[in-house]
C-alpha cells in the first residue's frame, strides 16, 4: 500500500500507467485503505478540540463522509466521462475517483499533527478559536483539494489516449458535483470541529435539520439585513 | 449488429442542401467517426448512447435496428422517469412515491407522443429526410438520453431528498427542476449534434435545425402543459384526478 500510495504522489502517470495495465480490486483496495487512513488521521485531528468521545465518533464520520459522498456522486461521474468521450470503464472511472480522493485524503492526514496540536491548545469555548481552526481546517482542504483534482486530471489525460477530448470540462463537473454533494453530506454529518459550548457527540436529527444551502442562504440574508442592504 | 464506418466525403463535394461541410472536423465528429457499436439487444441502447453516439447516428441515418432501438430507448425513458419521479414523490411522503413513479412517466411518455406527429410532419415540410420510424427513434433517443442523466443524478437527488427539511422546499424545486432542465438540455444535445454530423458526413439533413430548436420549445410547454394537468407532485390529487388550468398560471401560483 505505501509504495503505491508514494506512486501516486510522486508519479501519478506511473500510477495510472500501471493500474490500467493490471487492473483488478488490489490497486483501488489499496487506493480506498490509504483514503480511509488519511481521512481518518484528519477527522481525530479535528475531534481534538472538543475531545472526550467527539475524537473516535469525527474519526468514523471523516472517512463516511468521503466514501458516501463518492457513492452518491459515481454513476454521475461515470456518466459525465462517457459522454465528454473519455471511453473508461465503471472500474476506470473508480480507479481515477479513488486516487483523486485518496490523494486528498491522505494530504490532510499529512496535516492532520498540525491540526491536531492547534485543535488541542486553543481555547474552550470560543468563537473566536473556533473560527481560527475553521480558517486552518479549510486552508488545508484547499491546498488538499487542489492536490486531488491534480491527480484527477493526470488520470482522466491517462484515459484520453487519442486527444480528441479535453477533460477540462469533466473535470470541473466533477469537482463541482462531489463539492455540491459534500457540502450537504458534511451538513448532515456535522459538527466537524466540535461546539465549543459543551454539545458533542452526534445527532441524526441535528444533522437533518435544514439544509447546507439554505442555511448559507438564511446567512446571507442576515448579513445584507444587518448591513441594511435589504429591509 | 456491427456498424460499420461509411466512407467520408470529401470536404470539396457541393451539398444539396444548405452550408457547406466543415473542412476540418471538430475533435467531437473525429471522435464520433471513430465510434463502433455492436447493438446486442433493447438493454445495450443505454450503453450505445453513452459510449458510441456516432455509431448510434449512424444506424439512425441508415434506418438499421431501428426497432431494438426504439424499444431499448423507450423502456430507458420510462424506467428512468419512472424512478425519477419515485424520488420527486418521496418528498412529499411515502403515500406520494407510488403517485408520483406513476405520473411522471405519463407526462414525458405523453409528451413525447403529443409532440411526435407535430415534429415529423414540419421536419418533412421543410425537406428532412426522414422516414415516420426514425422521426419515433430520435424522439426516443432524446428521451432516453435525458433518462440517462437523470439515473446518474437519482442517487444526489435521493440524498437530497432525504436530509432536507421540510422548510427547504424551494431549494429542493429548484435542484430538481436544475436536474430535469440538464437532462433534457443533454437529450436535444443529442439529437443536435446528431443532425451536424450527418450533414457533415454526408451533406444531407436528416433533420431540419430550425424546425429541430423549435420543436424542442414546443415539447418543453407540453411536458409543461401535461405536468400541470396530471400533476404528479400534487398531494391532494389521486391517481386518476387532472386539473384544468395553464401551466404558468399554476407556477406562478407556487
Amino acid at each position: 500500500m505505501a509504495a503505491l500510495v508514494g506512486k501516486l504522489l510522486h508519479a501519478p502517470d506511473v500510477h495510472f500507467r500501471l493500474a490500467w495495465r493490471a487492473p483488478g480490486v488490489a490497486p483501488n483496495g489499496h487506493l480506498l485503505a490509504a483514503g480511509v487512513l488519511g481521512a481518518m488521521c484528519w477527522g481525530a485531528a479535528m475531534g481534538c478540540h472538543v475531545g472526550r468521545a467527539h475524537v473516535w465518533i469525527t474519526t468514523l464520520k471523516m472517512p463516511l463522509f468521503f466514501l458516501a459522498t463518492l457513492a452518491l456522486c459515481f454513476p454521475l461521474m461515470h456518466i459525465t466521462l462517457l459522454v465528454s468521450g473519455i471511453r473508461a470503464r465503471a472500474s476506470q472511472t473508480l480507479t481515477i475517483a479513488l486516487s483523486g480522493i485518496s490523494t486528498l485524503a491522505v494530504c490532510l492526514g499529512a496535516c492532520a499533527p498540525v491540526v491536531a496540536l492547534f485543535c488541542a491548545s486553543a481555547p474552550i469555548p470560543s468563537m473566536a478559536s473556533y473560527l481560527n481552526l475553521y480558517v486552518l481546517c479549510l486552508a488545508c482542504g484547499i491546498v488538499a483539494g487542489i492536490a486531488g483534482l491534480r491527480v484527477l486530471a493526470r488520470g482522466m489525460r491517462s484515459l484520453n489516449r487519442t486527444e480528441q477530448v479535453g477533460i477540462k470540462a469533466p473535470l470541473i463537473a466533477w469537482a463541482l458535483v462531489y463539492q455540491f454533494v459534500g457540502a450537504q453530506m458534511a451538513w448532515l454529518l456535522r459538527p466537524w470541529i466540535g461546539s465549543s459550548y459543551g454539545v458533542d457527540g452526534y445527532s441524526l436529527s441535528h444533522g437533518l435539520s435544514g439544509n447546507f444551502y439554505m442555511g448559507v442562504w438564511a446567512v446571507l440574508m442576515r448579513w445584507l439585513q444587518e448591513l441594511g442592504a435589504i429591509s | 449488429m456491427s456498424t460499420e464506418l461509411d466512407p467520408i466525403l470529401p470536404s470539396s463535394q457541393p451539398t444539396p442542401y444548405g452550408r457547406e461541410p466543415i473542412a476540418a472536423p471538430r475533435p467531437w465528429v473525429t471522435r464520433w467517426e471513430s465510434d463502433t457499436f455492436a447493438l446486442a439487444g433493447p438493454l445495450s441502447v443505454g450503453g450505445g448512447l453513452l459510449r458510441a453516439q456516432g455509431a448510434v447516428a449512424r444506424d439512425l441515418f441508415h434506418g438499421r435496428g431501428l426497432n431494438t432501438y426504439i424499444s431499448g430507448c423507450g423502456l430507458l425513458m420510462v424506467f428512468a422517469s419512472l424512478l425519477y419521479g419515485a424520488i420527486l414523490g418521496s418528498v412529499a411522503g411515502a403515500g406520494q412515491v407510488v403517485y408520483a413513479a406513476v405520473k411522471f412517466p405519463v407526462v414525458i411518455v405523453g409528451a413525447c407522443a403529443i409532440c411526435l406527429p407535430s415534429f415529423f410532419v414540419f421536419q418533412a415540410l421543410t425537406g428532412a429526410r426522414l422516414t415516420f420510424k426514425q422521426a419515433l427513434a430520435a424522439v426516443l433517443m432524446l428521451g432516453a438520453a435525458a433518462g440517462l442523466i437523470l439515473l446518474g443524478c437519482a442517487p444526489i437527488a435521493w440524498f437530497f431528498s432525504v436530509s432536507t427539511t421540510e422548510d427547504s422546499q424551494a431549494f429542493l424545486g429548484l435542484m430538481h427542476a436544475v436536474v430535469i432542465a440538464l437532462s433534457t438540455t443533454f437529450g436535444f444535445h443529442f439529437i443536435a449534434r446528431t443532425h451536424r454530423y450527418v450533414a457533415w458526413k454526408h451533406g444531407e439533413r436528416l433533420f431540419d435545425g430550425r424546425v429541430l430548436a423549435l420543436w424542442f420549445g414546443l415539447l418543453v410547454l407540453v411536458a409543461a402543459q401535461m405536468a400541470s394537468f396530471i400533476g404528479p407532485l400534487d398531494p391532494d390529487r389521486g391517481l386518476v384526478d387532472t386539473q384544468r388550468g395553464f401551466f404558468l398560471t399554476a407556477l406562478f401560483e407556487v
